[in-house]
């Protein structure tokens, strides 16, 4: 009978749940959480892999007048995205996804889950730094790859249309069964200004290294998007407030321009201009063996420019490549530098009518730029001149930053400045012309497909 | 279960009366050859008591005093009765019963939680007996297994993992579809082939729900049981000797048809050297070929020369080089030894394995060492005491190059006309990486010799991989009331693993490095010297625990088995990052990794980089399972048997909510032996008659899904900042996905039982299958979004079949001959699939996405017209005009209007194996056959070979008009037309039949037994011979396509293998 009495302790001791819910407690792996610490969020930001490198500006790079390529390197290219949107063509994907558009709306759903996730943490007087930096970071991400997305799949903003204008799918939660449409120009903007305003009040003015957003990075791209909205009070007063907060400009004097790449690779740590570092991957078309620099960007270059050599390199055939990526390698830097800002604030004072402000900060950057026994400052008076000089300016300074495309469609809408962009492929003359619908690429096919949304004119 | 076990034991008790009785311990045994037998029955005519004999064949029983008589019996053998006689038997009586010719072979299946003689299981196994294993040979166990049991298919042929096999086709889409391996009734989820085949006594698959679900949440995709080899009380010791070589042949490198001759590679480099397509800079990497035309051009050679070296590519054949430097013929050697044998209170089990194999590429090799030594203990009444120990080192050599290690960078292949090495047998360089050219100038550079020669590599690299097992099993059981026993069993299993690879100076790993590292003024950034890598090394401590209530009893015709217990399991795996020494010198072992690895250097030819930063990345991964399970049988008659089981599973999975983390299953089944009926009237031709029929449910554990968001964690070298990635976005309503299987069966005996064999029907519901939920983009759930799973409950999946086994001893005596046939039909279709349909139709074809009412192995295609009698182009239909307009057919073409090829595995499979015997030679061979699937076949669209894709199919384009008539391969073109290419890859064209009989293989064997041969010193000798991967006899496709082997290289190649058992 004693043998009884064990058995039944036997059983009940397997019977007992209890114990166990203890013993599948233990977490799986060590390296994996349920984000919900401010740290887990800030190790999402953090993840430059995904939030910094191959940033949302190929289709922009691929379809802009930087470059050029031959019939037989044209023909030998095996990506549609490079080989259709070389000639901006009806059909530019060929079916297949877009990595400039997933990979900019997998950024924004990070950044929402960050968002959505500190929304439900009440940070301690210790903590709130730290909650401030990293929902200032999401903000911005979220509006930076919003910004990108506008540059490609919408039309460029114009106060009197954007209203009406297709946008692009704000998505502003990570819900994945939520459909929100494409909503309106003036949306988009909207929101991606709200976001930056709200990131620069939450950023600190230092970050760890320059792939964390800061201030002086969100005051610098409030300051790009309202320049591009044609707010030049605004763009004015926010580049001026990233100049307030961080000025400083690399002098190319001091540079060795026979290296063969200008700057170091070094995540920008080393460079004092760069202000948020971003890069895109120089792709196929774009890349050393293939890419021709635009002759009529070579020739911009006045005597005296260190720009022509410290660009450029000439790898013989009469091929000239490019070499002064902030980036320090082949990639091209897409992200926000001091430079921009000079420029930025030269065009809106010119705009508003502030001359001599203009040539101040025009002449600084150029100050940087040229050969100190050859520079001459910028002296003009004239309005039309000084914008065009400036202009100009951000054509030779800004190269392959992803923002040329940009400046292209926003200048379009001014007649005197409106650029055609011309291509010669195998004997066939393709124009792109200041109006077209093609400056404005096509939505992924599969996004239209399931999210059933309508389709860009082309 | 609980109360179900209480109310037993009130039944066994009640039975047990009190008076005039004595308890008598006995063992029942196989007269042949005193092997326990499990479970027969033990009944005392006398005092009425019966009860049945446990795994080692002990029973204990009440006996009427002073006289009794046991009736024991057991299916299979002869029924016998024993008189007891108080004052004259022993306290012990063994019983050995003599095997009945007549009936079945009995056959004891172990599921790895109980064994039951097949007569009383209702549920479906197939069971693979040591004779048949030992069949063919080899050092893998899985591979025995293909085409001898029912409903086990191996998907990729030659298989050795679990991967490789499906039992009854799938039931699952996206998480684990590999069946659960039990090896001595614990899980074994490590890598199996550390597993000494001659140690494996059987293997047993559970295939329905009623044989699988007691193992619960993981045999949805059914279970494979192995069992090893124990020894036997009472036996005098068994000496076993086996050894055996295995010879294969050298590969065909011609077999794979993804290559053109060099001077067809040489004239397409030409053309395309002409058009100027090749970029002539150091860093990108130029054929061999067209390096020659640019220094004839340049006027770097003379006439002469370049008609000289174009000769010698021209004759050259990188497969002819291959063969003879790279590829060899596989060699295996294997030995083992084992010992066995017991007296009344102990048997054991020692054995010894030694294996080694020289791989079919020069430079691969492969030893592995096992040793195992199991005892067992009756140190008091009731008990017995189990204690194993199981030991496995492995070691091998992979350095190995293959013609895939030769191509000059990703995406290309090597050239055909590539020459390894020059008439004196000096190793040459072949393009990689970079410009030959530029690594001509190297020297002048002021850098290292630059060149890649494949030879080098070879004799100067020594990668190598060493891991060592520990299984240890401890086991107690005690019986006690004569129907109960208890067993507690732990088993430890712990494998570690290093790998490390030396690279001598002489190699090109280390020269590129060094010479991409030399700065401008000469400095060397990594030092010139000999490499060490060391791999991640991996560590992992199982413990595995359970405690088992058996009950096991019988009273008149009633015949009660059933256990019920709890189970515990726990597996941590650690690794830890591998290390890199750099100016390592082997014998002095002193070496530096002390580097800036957060400078940028500029580097050779072109760009600046890192060092690459010794990597930090940890694991450590615990896996926690515990279940609780119960299993009842009840058999009445001998004929009528109930079954059922129950259980419960749950893990730590993470991300999950407590309540989610456990899953309850269930099985019923019932049999019913119709030939012992009464009035059963057809016993002259159908003597043997047995149905059978089971439900239940299993499931299958994804541990990728999360209902909530889960990140994880590593450190970043670049920030040095901690950083995460996001896995999962969360979906709060997964469910498990579960597995219910409906199984009905006949067995049967006809003919005097000449002809015996099973069908069986199953039907396999699997449902919440979980999936990728396809979302628009936007969503941020992509292909971009690589490690991020957005998973659901998405469908539902049918899978139905027949599995046919059928023996025939067709001729009995002296001279014999045995057939075994078995057949399989399985199919599977998506019943309901609830995310939206993929519209992308370019992934139908790559990896086609579920959709309801198809298989899940479905394969699409465009439809085919034909090419175009002017150009040679592929015909397509737009809007119904037949034309030309690819980028409208192909960007316009709806999903629904795709042609369904078929299927990609066979739907019909199944073998034919013949045993001939003549006293006591034997020859048997196994043919193999698959029918009812289709695969798409290689080919080359117009003007891929300017784009490295190769195929043999460019002798057989269009060149003019009329051969339309004979053939479906385009005609050339100067460049591919993405949207042109993909009408004619994707379309019917190339769809091909896979249906063949293939000969697995042969076996002769001749064994000198000491009853006949009686001066032998030993108890028998056996010598056998045996071939395998014999080819194929048969095949529905005219492309000389072996279909297991459509895109590889090379196909099986032929063994022969010569071996000798020694039984003392």
């Amino acid at each position: 009978m004693n043998d009884i009495k064990t058995l039944i302790a036997l059983i009940a001791c397997l019977a007992l749940g209890a114990c166990g819910k203890e013993f599948l407690e233990v977490k799986r792996s060590k390296s994996q959480a349920v984000p919900a610490e401010i740290s887990d969020f800030q190790g999402i930001l953090d993840n430059w892999r995904e939030m910094n490198s191959s940033s949302s500006h190929r289709l922009g790079i691929v379809g802009a007048d930087e470059y050029y390529v031959a019939d037989n390197h044209w023909r030998a290219l095996s990506d549609p995205y490079e080989k259709n949107g070389y000639i901006w063509a009806d059909d530019v994907y060929e079916g297949k996804e877009v990595d400039d558009w997933n990979a900019a709306y997998y950024r924004i759903l990070l950044a929402n889950m960050v968002l959505e996730g500190t929304d439900n943490i009440q940070p301690s007087p210790a903590e709130q730094e730290a909650w401030d930096k990293v929902r200032g970071s999401a903000l911005f991400f979220r509006a930076w790859n919003h910004y990108q997305l506008a540059q490609l799949f919408c039309k460029p903003y114009d106060p009197a249309t954007a209203s009406e204008d297709m946008g692009i799918p704000l998505r502003l939660q990570t819900d994945v069964t939520r459909s929100v449409g494409r909503g309106t120009v003036e949306a988009t903007y909207s929101q991606i200004v709200q976001d930056l305003k709200e990131a620069a009040e939450l950023l600190p003015v230092e970050s760890l290294n320059k792939m964390q957003p800061s201030r002086p990075a969100a005051c610098a791209l409030l300051a790009r998007a309202l320049l591009n909205m044609g707010d030049y009070a605004q763009a004015g007063e926010y580049a001026g407030m990233c100049l307030s907060l961080r000025d400083e400009l690399v002098d190319f004097n001091r540079l060795d321009l026979t290296t063969n790449q200008l700057f170091v690779s070094d995540y920008g740590a080393s460079n004092p201009e760069v202000l948020f570092f971003c890069f895109a991957a120089s792709g196929t078309i774009t890349s050393n063996s293939r890419f021709h620099a635009d002759s009529v960007l070579l020739d911009m270059y006045a005597p005296g420019d260190h720009r022509l050599s410290g660009y450029f390199r000439d790898i013989g055939g009469g091929r000239q490549v490019f070499k002064g990526s902030y980036q320090g390698g082949t990639s091209f830097f897409t992200g926000l530098a001091t430079d921009e800002m000079y420029l930025i604030a030269a065009e809106c004072q010119v705009r508003n009518g502030n001359i001599p402000d203009a040539r101040n900060y025009l002449n600084t950057l150029l100050e940087h730029r040229y050969d100190a026994s050859l520079f001459s400052p910028v002296s003009t008076g004239d309005r039309g001149q000084l914008l065009r000089i400036i202009l100009d300016e951000r054509h030779r300074e800004l190269v392959l930053r992803g923002l040329r495309w940009e400046d292209l469609r926003r200048l379009n809408k001014e007649p005197e400045y409106a650029t055609s962009v011309v291509r010669e492929v195998m004997a066939t003359r393709y124009e792109l012309p200041p109006g077209s619908p093609r400056w404005v690429w096509p939505i992924p096919d599969n996004e239209v497909d399931l999210a059933d949304i309508p389709q860009n004119d082309r | 279960m609980k109360l179900i076990l209480i109310t037993l034991f009130a039944i066994s008790i009640a039975a047990s009366g009190a008076m005039g009785q004595q308890t008598l311990r006995g063992t029942v045994v196989s007269a042949a050859d005193g092997s326990p037998l499990v479970g027969a029955s033990v009944r005392s005519t006398v005092r009425g008591a019966s009860t049945i004999s446990d795994h080692s064949g002990r029973f204990t029983i009440a006996v009427a005093v002073p006289i009794d008589t046991l009736r024991v019996t057991y299916v299979g053998y002869v029924s016998k009765d024993t008189v007891y006689i108080a004052s004259q038997s022993a306290g012990e009586m063994d019983i050995r019963l003599i095997h009945d010719a007549s009936t079945l072979e009995e056959v004891v299946i172990n599921t790895g939680y109980y064994e039951v003689p097949r007569e009383r299981a209702t549920g479906s196994f197939t069971h693979v007996d040591n004779e048949l294993l030992n069949r063919s040979v080899g050092p893998d166990i899985l591979q025995r297994l293909e085409g001898i049991a029912p409903g086990v298919q191996f998907v990729n042929a030659g298989g050795t993992s679990p991967s490789d096999i499906r039992i009854r086709g799938v039931a699952t889409i996206e998480s684990d579809e590999t069946p659960l391996i039990v090896v001595d009734n614990f899980p074994y989820e490590l890598d199996i082939s550390t597993i000494n085949p001659n140690d494996v006594e059987s293997i047993t698959v559970l295939r329905d729900a009623a044989a699988a679900s007691i193992w619960g949440a993981r045999a949805g995709n059914g279970v494979i049981v192995i069992t090893t080899k124990q020894g036997r009380y009472n036996q005098k010791a068994r000496i076993s000797v086996n050894s055996n070589f295995t010879m294969g042949e050298k590969p065909d490198l011609y077999y794979n048809p993804n290559r053109l001759p060099g001077a067809t590679v040489m004239e397409i480099e030409r053309e395309l050297f002409e058009r100027g397509n090749y970029a002539e800079q150091p860093q990108t990497v130029i054929p061999a070929y067209a390096e020659l035309l640019i220094k004839q051009r340049d006027g770097l050679i003379s006439q002469a020369d370049f008609a000289k070296e174009e000769a010698q590519m021209r004759q050259t054949d990188i497969r002819d080089e291959a063969l003879r430097y790279l590829y060899r013929g596989e060699r295996h050697q294997q030995y083992a030894l084992n010992i066995s044998g017991g007296g009344d209170n102990y048997r054991y089990y020692l054995a010894a394995g030694y294996d080694r194999n020289n791989g079919i590429l020069v430079g691969n090799s492969a030893e592995r060492l096992n040793i195992n030594l199991q005892n067992t203990f009756r140190p008091l009444k009731g008990l017995e005491v189990t204690t194993g120990v199981w030991y496995t080192q492995r070691q091998t050599a992979n350095n190995g190059i293959g013609l895939s290690d030769l191509a000059p960078g990703s995406g290309q292949t090597v050239s055909t006309y590539a020459r390894l090495a020059d008439d004196q047998g000096n190793a040459l360089p072949i393009p990689y990486e970079r410009r030959l050219a530029y690594y001509d100038e190297a020297a002048e550079l002021g850098l290292l010799d630059w060149h890649f020669r494949p030879l080098d590599e070879l004799a100067h690299t020594d990668r190598g991989s060493h891991d060592t097992e520990y299984r240890l099993n401890a086991s107690v059981r005690y019986s006690f009331l004569n129907s109960f026993s208890v067993q507690a069993t732990y088993q430890y299993v712990r494998p570690t693993g290093t790998s490390e690879t030396y690279y001598g100076p002489e190699t090109y790993y280390v020269r590129n490095l060094v010479n991409r590292f030399t700065q401008v003024d000469g400095a060397q950034i990594v030092p010139y010297g000999g490499m060490l890598e060391g791999g991640l090394n991996g560590l992992t401590n199982i413990h595995s625990g359970r405690l088992q209530l058996n009950y096991n009893r019988e009273f008149g015709l009633h015949r009660i088995t059933a256990l019920a217990g709890g189970e515990i399991r726990q597996s941590v795996g650690q690794t830890s990052p591998g290390f890199r020494i750099y100016n390592y010198d082997r014998d002095l072992l002193t070496g530096t990794a002390n580097f800036n690895y957060s400078q940028s250097y500029p580097t050779n030819p072109t760009g600046s980089a890192q060092l690459s930063a010794p990597s930090v990345s940890m694991g450590h991964v615990t896996d926690r399972f515990l279940s609780y399970f119960g299993n009842a049988s009840y058999t009445y008659c001998d004929r009528y048997t109930l079954s059922g089981s129950l259980r419960w599973d749950g893990s730590n999975l993470f991300g999950v909510k407590t309540n989610q983390k456990g899953v309850p299953l269930w099985s019923i089944g019932g049999s019913w032996e119709a030939s012992k009926e009464a009035f059963y009237s057809v016993g002259d031709w159908l003597p043997y008659l047995r149905l059978r029929a089971t439900y239940g449910s299993a499931g299958n554990v994804n541990k990728q899904v999360s209902v909530l968001p889960t990140i994880n964690y590593a450190s970043d070298g670049t920030t040095g900042l901690p950083f995460a990635r996001v896995r999962n976005i969360g979906n709060p309503s997964l469910r498990w996905e579960q597995v219910n299987t409906v199984n009905a069966a006949v067995d049967f005996g006809l003919f005097n039982r000449r002809i015996q064999g099973s069908v069986e029907y199953y039907n396999k519901y699997a449902s919440d299958l979980i999936g990728e939920d396809y979302l628009p983009p936007s969503t941020g759930v992509s292909l971009w979004a690589t490690n991020l799973s957005n998973d659901i409950n998405y469908a539902n999946l049918r899978t139905q079949g027949w599995d046919v086994q059928l023996t025939g001893r067709n001729f009995t005596g002296a001279f014999s001959w045995e057939t075994t046939a078995l057949f399989s039909q399985v199919r599977n279709r998506i019943t309901n699939f609830n995310t939206p349909e993929v519209s992308t139709i370019s992934l139908y074809f790559s990896s086609p996405p579920p959709s309801a009412g198809q298989s899940r192995d479905v394969v699409y295609t465009y439809p085919w017209i034909g090419l175009d009698h002017e150009t040679g182009m592929p015909l397509v239909e737009v809007d119904g005009e037949i034309g030309m307009e690819y980028t409208d057919y192909i960007r316009n073409f709806r999903k629904e209007d795709l042609l369904i090829a078929g299927v990609r595995i066979p739907p019909y499979y199944g073998s034919l194996m013949n045993t001939f015997s003549w006293n006591d030679l034997q020859l048997s061979f196994n043919i193999n056959w698959k029918a009812g699937y289709v695969f798409r076949r290689s080919s080359i669209t117009p003007g891929e070979e300017y784009f490295n894709v190769y195929h043999m199919d460019y002798f057989r384009r269009w060149e003019k008009p009329g051969d339309e008539a004979h053939t479906d391969v385009p005609a050339r073109a100067e460049t591919v037309q993405a949207y042109r290419s993909q009408s004619y890859m994707y379309s019917a064209a190339l769809i091909t039949k896979g249906d063949h009989i293939r000969l697995q293989d042969i076996r002769l064997s001749y064994t000198f037994a000491r009853n006949r041969f009686k001066t032998l010193p030993v108890e028998y000798i056996r010598v056998y011979a045996y071939t395998h991967n014999l080819g194929i006899l048969w095949r529905a496709n005219g492309n000389g396509i072996d279909p297991d082997y459509q895109l590889a290289e090379y196909t099986a190649p032929r063994t022969f293998a010569m071996g000798m058992q020694l039984d003392f």
